[in-house]
């Protein structure tokens, strides 16, 4: 077992299997050589995790034993960003508000959960497709910034998705 | 100034400095404009087209400002670049980057969304090989232009798709590209001129792929013209037009892959029958997997001639299929196998099961070293008979037989070909295993080895074992019958 902290100091005790998921968890842990620390002997790593915590404890637990993405597999790394699909139980699972949306990215980004970081931005890619750029800037409460010059460059790229 | 992108999580909802920042600006403007008045003669216009101007680019800051804010845009920089690589439309990437100034200067700096390039605009193609900065690049050649514009990139390029019009357009490309590309890992090549051998000048890519692995080749016949290509360890043919194969130019190209390891063939058309191989044979090393796919009622006819040229010693995987019918494959594909597989007659198992649409032969060694057979839709017993039959059933040492609307009598003599089988199951409806039981005297010889047999057949009929069990001493079965089990369990 793992305690885990989040920064607004709620503890969680975790198996190291689901605790494992997160990247950055174990290797903090191995590099600490807290390899095993089970209550009442509480004195596993302390980590600043925040509120979404709960929602990723979720999904590790639900893919806990799942083999963990190669770092140094290029073809998979490839193969993963090439595919837009999501499972049944991940769709379901990222189905929640923009703010938890964000919440959920930022913390398997933090947290080294390649899987979980995937689901979160093809789901922000769904939202995009099909999109036009004043669309998504409603999408995500974004207002045009560009300058004239800015405005015209990007008329003229705009030809260039036609191009074959 | 602090980026706001960048200010980190001490953001909150409201910052009074902020505020306080912008009831400055707003005084200050008001009382400069109270103070202000017209002198007679000014230029007027110009100067409030100029003020205006000015007016737009405090305003356009003013909405960078409130777009740091927005909660998509606290994302690390290398989070929101990572967004567009699940965009699969060029549309939808060139539209991220109009979104806003963050996004598009995010978006511009990541190398890796601007690999793949295609087209014959200068502009955008300028654009993508400077943005993709040090990154291999994936290529779909189409325009001489783009050809042109990418020499110097060459040794970036890691997949390379030509689609060419003809053979004048090769010989274009490979004018356009005579320095090596050393990167490169998968070529492919289409040609919209079909069923043409194509000649591939010995100047392309300077004669030189050290790193290619893999050739996919559309609607063309074979090559010719390149050196040996020693690194391909997968080709791919396919065909969507109506081509004739020539099965001794495709034997000659497969001869310059001395590393293949996969080959696929598929044709998706109608048209003429390959010639054939004749005497000649080519010996694939290394090859392991074989898939051919036909989606023609011809496709028999032309993969048929392709396997006698082919001497395949490490083969482990074939498939076989085609959505219609494969009759035509069954003269040559049994007579070939022992050639094709000198280690099939090695193999210590095989489940056979053939049913009468379809047939799937199953093989498996003890070692897992799958050797995968699939014939598909078979149109008739006879049919599934004479593919069956040039199968080397001496080696089978395990065999299951689905007994449903078999032949009886082509069954024993299958039997008696068995003869190392010694773990024998027998599958179907009681009728059909009743009648096996029934011709039992005809195993008198038969399966010398056998030494475990089980039955699987429906509910609801009773069958005498103790009676078949005598009559089995009678006709010297060198085991007994000791249970039968019905199809509710397979």
């Amino acid at each position: 077992m793992v305690l885990l902290v989040t920064s607004d100091n709620k503890n969680f005790v975790v198996d190291r299997e689901v605790a494992d998921r997160s990247v950055f968890v174990k290797n903090t842990l191995e590099a600490r050589g807290l390899s095993i620390a089970t209550p009442p002997m509480l004195n596993g790593g302390c980590f600043e995790l925040t509120s979404p915590f709960l929602q990723v404890l979720e999904y590790c637990q639900h893919h806990r034993g799942e083999p963990l993405p190669t770092t140094d597999d290029a073809n998979a790394d490839e193969n993963r960003k090439r595919t837009t699909d999501i499972g049944e139980w991940d769709r379901k699972f990222i189905t929640v508000d923009h703010e938890m949306l964000f919440e959920i990215i930022l913390a398997a980004n933090y947290l080294d959960i390649k899987p979980l970081l995937d689901v979160g931005c093809k789901t922000i890619g769904n939202m995009v497709k099909g999109k036009s750029p004043e669309e998504v800037r409603k999408l995500f409460d974004i207002v045009n910034d560009f300058t004239p010059e800015e405005e015209a460059q990007i008329k003229k790229e705009n030809e260039w998705a036609e191009d074959p | 100034m602090v980026d706001p992108h960048v200010m980190g999580d001490s953001y909150s909802e409201r910052d009074p400095s902020l505020s306080q920042l912008f009831d400055a600006i707003e005084r200050k403007l008001d009382e400069m404009l109270g103070a202000y008045s017209c002198s007679a003669g000014a230029p007027f216009d110009k100067q409030m087209d100029e003020i205006i101007l000015r007016a737009s680019g405090i305003w356009k800051k003013s909405g960078y400002l409130k777009n740091s804010f927005a909660r998509i845009n606290r994302f690390p920089r290398e989070l929101l670049g990572h967004i567009p690589t699940f965009l699969e439309n060029e549309r939808d990437l060139i539209n991220t980057t109009a979104v806003c100034r963050h996004w598009r200067t995010t978006l511009l700096a990541t190398p890796y969304l601007w690999c793949n390039i295609s087209g014959s605009s200068t502009s955008k193609i300028r654009a993508y090989l400077e943005r993709s900065r040090w990154r291999p690049l994936n290529v779909r050649l189409t325009s001489s232009n783009l050809a042109r514009l990418l020499r110097p990139h060459i040794r970036r390029v890691a997949s390379l798709r030509l689609d060419l019009v003809g053979q004048s357009h090769m010989d274009q490309v490979a004018v356009h590209l005579p320095e090596p590309a050393p990167s490169l890992r998968t070529l492919s090549i289409r040609s919209r001129h079909v069923g043409h051998n194509l000649d591939i000048p010995p100047s392309f890519l300077g004669g030189s792929f050290p790193s290619l692995k893999e050739i996919l080749a559309e609607d063309i016949s074979s090559f010719s013209g390149p050196p040996t290509f020693h690194s391909v360890t997968s080709f791919t043919l396919h065909t969507n037009s109506d081509i004739s194969l020539d099965t001794a130019s495709l034997l000659r190209t497969l001869e310059r892959l001395p590393a293949l390891e996969i080959l696929f063939i598929e044709f998706r058309s109608r048209g003429i029958p390959t010639t054939a191989a004749g005497d000649r044979i080519v010996t694939l090393q290394n090859l392991r997997t074989l898939s051919l796919l036909s989606t023609n009622d011809m496709g028999g006819a032309r993969m048929g001639p392709v396997l006698p040229g082919l001497y395949l010693p490490k083969l482990e995987k074939l498939d076989v299929h085609s959505h219609y019918t494969l009759e035509s494959i069954g003269p040559c594909f049994p007579l070939s196998f022992s050639g094709l597989l000198p280690n099939f007659s090695e193999l210590p198992k095989a489940v056979l099961v053939p049913r009468s649409w379809f047939t799937e032969i199953h093989l498996q060694n003890e070692s897992q070293h799958t050797l995968d057979i699939f014939i598909g839709q078979l149109s008739s017993f006879e049919k599934t008979r004479e593919v069956l039959g040039g199968l080397p059933l001496w080696s089978v040492r395990s065999l299951a037989i689905e007994v449903r609307d078999m032949d009886m009598e082509w069954l024993f003599g299958m039997l008696g070909a068995l003869e190392g089988v010694e773990d024998l199951e027998i599958r179907g409806r009681w009728t059909q295993v009743l009648r096996f039981w029934r011709g039992s005297w005809k195993w008198k010889g038969l399966c010398p080895a056998l030494r475990r047999l089980v039955v699987y057949g429906g509910e609801g009929v009773e069958v005498d074992l103790a009676a078949f069990n005598d009559a089995r001493q009678d006709v010297g079965l060198p085991l007994t019958i000791t249970h039968l089990v019905s199809n509710e369990g397979c």
